[in-house]
């Protein structure tokens, strides 16, 4: 066989494949056989092949002795005679797996007549490969080799993967939480000044602080309704916190729809009276309860209807619809639609994603944190509902969420 | 003239809190902490108290149940500001049988109404 070393590596000429570049240590086999016959077959049929020579062997004529070479020399690869004088092939196994029940190194069986009932049960418990020694070949018995190292360096491999991802998980958890903790002290640090600068505000549009002119009044407002904004968007900001965290729970009474969607909307007409937006109300008659935390389901109705105002074009018309939801009977139906401009297609799969924000190309209604859809899915989930969005380029978009009816007990 | 304690650590939103009450004709005094409140509440002996909740140094709930032990109890009615939406908090400050909760940002009528109401003025 002939070898040389080109740039480093030990390059050598094999009968079938040419030269082939060596580019790792040669495999160091450890044997495991009481027959002095049988070790000498085995380094006969690796050596003979010779298509790398890539093998150093260790011999052990004992289960014992097998067990300290392994342990001092650390092959890549046992040879294991599964008849030895100490031990028969199961015991070696257990005696090498290490706490973790594993067997660290690729052992191939080699086995008499007979002992097949065994060798499945070796293989269970972890022997990577097993071979009769009436039908042994070089072949087969080199690529039982390379195979079985071979996928004990993947295994290798990829345990190693998995370790560094545990950790990397775990890593991201922790500084999730901490994030999370941050945006939790952020948003309530937050709300005392904020709550000092509006209510200044309110004392002196209030007149506490002597007459105001028309102006004053209404740039005054203006920074009341700024107040009013980082409010809502301080309280979105915790309830993502909390969702994210699992801490928010919601407390699911008996209610009545349709009176919660009417003073829904009644509070928002200023804002539709401010684009001149006609907001028409459908309500179906004699709805029966619902099964909700009325705060929360405010809190989707609200979020919607005033993300139906803002993508409105002034003068145009956004709907509220409440009926039972003809596909499921034991679900409200509540929609909100809007005759702004749509979603693209591309973006419907996105707009409840958290911290999802539209592209809609307008400045103008962009913008927001990227929590408020998210927060609407996250409350209907919660209620055991589904929430979706429907939408025509250059019509408009129509979200639907489903709210569960009370059931009567089964007694 | 009623009197109205204000138990509440930012400065500021105890000014805000004193604009008001006066302006609707009470008298208000302060405390800044939770220690300071029993001495304060012992010594101006208030109509009603309104108790922020989350104090550094204590908590109003605590605060609350404090006053309601001194050697004189201060048993009068107690509204709660909180910045706070901890849940439970508002079921916490009813079970110790607080008149009104509020969220801050407030809004100053229905915490004036809320007063009102518990000073059995309307």
């Amino acid at each position: 066989m002939e070898r040389l070393t080109y740039c480093g590596s030990e390059v050598v000429r094999s009968a079938r494949k040419g030269w082939v570049v060596m580019t790792e240590a040669p495999l160091r086999i450890l044997i495991v056989e009481d027959d002095p016959v049988y070790r000498e077959l085995y380094r006969t049929l690796l050596d003979l092949i010779g298509e790398h020579g890539g093998y150093r062997f260790l011999e052990a004529e004992t289960g014992e002795a097998g067990l300290a070479q392994y342990r001092a020399d650390r092959p890549n690869c046992i040879l294991l005679d599964y008849r030895l004088p100490d031990f028969d092939g199961l015991e070696f196994l257990a005696a090498l797996a290490g706490e973790d029940g594993q067997v660290p190194v690729p052992v191939i069986m080699l086995t008499g007549e007979g002992s097949e009932i065994l060798v499945a049960k070796a293989m269970r418990v972890g022997a990577a490969d097993y071979m009769p020694k009436s039908a042994l070949s070089a072949t087969s018995l080199r690529r039982s080799i390379s195979n079985a190292v071979e996928k004990s360096k993947l295994r290798a491999a990829i345990a190693e993967q998995h370790r560094v991802l545990a950790q990397t998980n775990l890593e991201l958890q922790r500084k999730n939480a901490e994030i999370q903790q941050f945006y939790h002290l952020l948003s309530h640090e937050m709300k005392t000044p904020l709550t000092s600068a509006r209510e200044f505000v309110s004392i002196v549009l209030d007149g506490l602080a002597g007459p105001l002119s028309e102006a004053q009044r209404e740039y005054l407002s203006y920074a009341r309704e700024s107040c009013d904004q980082m409010t809502l968007g301080l309280n979105d900001l915790l309830d993502s916190t909390r969702l994210e965290t699992g801490k928010l729970h919601i407390a699911p009474q008996p209610g009545c729809i349709s009176t919660l969607v009417a003073r829904v909307v009644v509070s928002m007409t200023p804002q539709a009276q401010d684009k001149s937006i006609h907001v028409k109300q459908s309500i179906a008659p004699d709805l029966p309860q619902v099964l909700i935390d009325e705060k929360r389901i405010m809190q989707v109705l609200t979020n919607l209807l005033s993300n139906a105002l803002k993508f409105t074009p002034e003068g145009g018309e956004v709907g509220v619809t409440v009926g039972n939801d003809p596909e499921r009977p034991q679900w409200i139906l509540v929609s909100v639609s809007d005759t702004g401009r749509g979603i693209e297609p591309t973006q419907l799969d996105h707009v409840f994603d958290r911290l999802y924000q539209v592209r809609s190309g307008d400045a103008a209604i962009e913008g927001g944190l990227g929590l408020g859809l998210y927060i609407c899915r996250e409350v209907v989930t919660l209620h055991g509902g589904g929430i979706w969005v429907d939408s025509t380029l250059g019509k408009g978009s129509t979200f639907s969420f489903t709210v569960p009816k009370c059931v009567p007990a089964i007694h | 003239m009623k009197k109205i304690l204000i138990v509440e650590d930012d400065k500021k939103i105890v000014a805000a809190l004193t604009v008001r009450l006066k302006a609707e004709g009470y008298e208000a005094v302060a405390a800044f902490d939770a220690v300071m409140a029993g001495s304060v509440a012992a010594k101006e002996r208030p109509d009603l108290v309104l108790l922020d909740i989350s104090m550094p140094g204590g908590d109003g709930l605590l605060v609350a149940e404090r006053l309601r032990k001194l050697p004189v109890p201060v048993n009068v009615p107690m509204i709660f500001l909180t910045a706070s939406k901890k849940p439970g908090l508002r079921d916490q400050a009813m079970a110790l049988g607080a008149a009104a909760f509020f969220e801050k940002p407030y809004e100053a009528d229905q915490l004036l109404g809320a007063i009102k109401k518990a000073l059995g003025e309307s």
